[in-house]
């Protein structure tokens, strides 16, 4: 494992792109709308959920596509694999922001997919990651559609066991 | 073969997790899960891409086997072994001898993959997966008491 193979414009993309994402956790963060833990739950999820992905389909028999400058495991693919993580918490937020029911799960749902593909689009453009063997932009989207699929019946499986809110109305 | 034996075992822990009397809440056990499952994932990448200790074999089936066993079946049979050890946390020795239990069937199964060549020993030594399999039930352990001391936390702050 090597920080990393070198250090050129789409590490620099990716620092960049990691810095404004937990920024705007941190904004988001402010308004403490959960409890600790399920915050750090939803953080959690969303990082797992990204190695699981990525060290299945990014790489091993599949290895569809390269994330940074090599095959190998690099420090960058760690910072990477972070960029996930407050994913998972924004999912979460804007889920009981928007007030999401049974009648707006499926659009709900659909429109964190079209982000995913969008994410991953502007990642090949920026070379954070590189598509191989004949893998598409387009084939990420049944992916991103069972992930968020299942993040979206976790929280309600969360949210029916417990009080997952700091304020008895999250607000 | 290989397919078939990790998917039945996959399927089994999953079962056997389900209805199973838990001392976890729903959040911690899926906690844990995820913990172990990042650990499980970044150390077979590691091990077996990366150093090269060992060799996993380039047939889809068997390639999928691995991937279930080390996805499904390490970090479930770790959340299980961890929801027995806790409740009978009260009763002297028995949650190490649970721990044991897991460490001794997680180590099986490894076995049973060389057996059916899925993974190949290059430079290993059966002794470092005891350890790591060891390392697991602790790190599970230690990610529970960590989550539970946030929980409490939160209760004294509200």
């Amino acid at each position: 494992m090597k920080m990393w193979k070198q250090f050129d414009n789409n590490e620099i993309y990716l620092l960049i792109l990691l810095t404004f994402v937990f920024v705007v956790l941190f904004l988001v963060l402010r308004k403490k709308i959960f409890k600790p833990h399920i915050t750090l739950l939803s953080l959690v999820w969303g990082f797992t959920v990204g190695i699981l992905i990525e060290f299945t389909i990014g790489g091993g028999l599949l290895d569809f596509y390269r994330v940074n400058d090599s095959n190998s495991y690099e420090v960058t693919d760690v910072v990477y694999f972070l960029l996930f993580s407050p994913f998972g918490y924004f999912f979460f937020y804007f889920y009981h922001r928007f007030k999401i029911n049974k009648k707006k799960v499926i659009f709900y749902v659909f429109a964190w997919a079209i982000v995913g593909v969008g994410a991953h689009w502007l990642f090949t453009q920026l070379g954070i990651i590189n598509l191989q063997k004949g893998f598409r932009i387009a084939y990420s989207f049944p992916i991103f559609l069972v992930i968020q699929t299942l993040t979206a019946i976790l929280y309600e499986q969360i949210k029916y066991r417990e009080n997952i809110f700091q304020s008895p109305m999250g607000d | 073969m290989g397919f078939v034996f990790y998917f039945f075992v996959s399927w089994l822990v999953t079962v056997l997790f389900t209805v199973m009397k838990k001392s976890l809440s729903f959040v911690e056990n899926i906690f844990v899960f995820l913990i172990i499952l990042i650990v499980s994932v970044n150390w077979s990448w590691i091990i077996f891409e990366e150093f090269k200790f060992l060799e996993l074999s380039r047939q889809p089936l068997d390639y999928t086997a691995f991937l279930m066993n080390r996805s499904i079946g390490i970090p479930l049979i770790i959340v299980i072994t961890l929801n027995a050890a806790v409740r009978s946390a009260n009763v002297k020795g028995k949650a190490y001898l649970y721990v044991g239990l897991s460490t001794v069937i997680l180590l099986g199964l490894k076995m049973i993959g060389n057996f059916l060549n899925i993974t190949k020993l290059n430079n290993w030594n059966t002794l470092y997966d005891v350890l790591y399999f060891i390392s697991l039930h602790l790190i599970a352990y230690f990610s529970l008491q960590m989550y539970r001391k946030l929980i409490k936390e939160e209760v004294t702050l509200l």
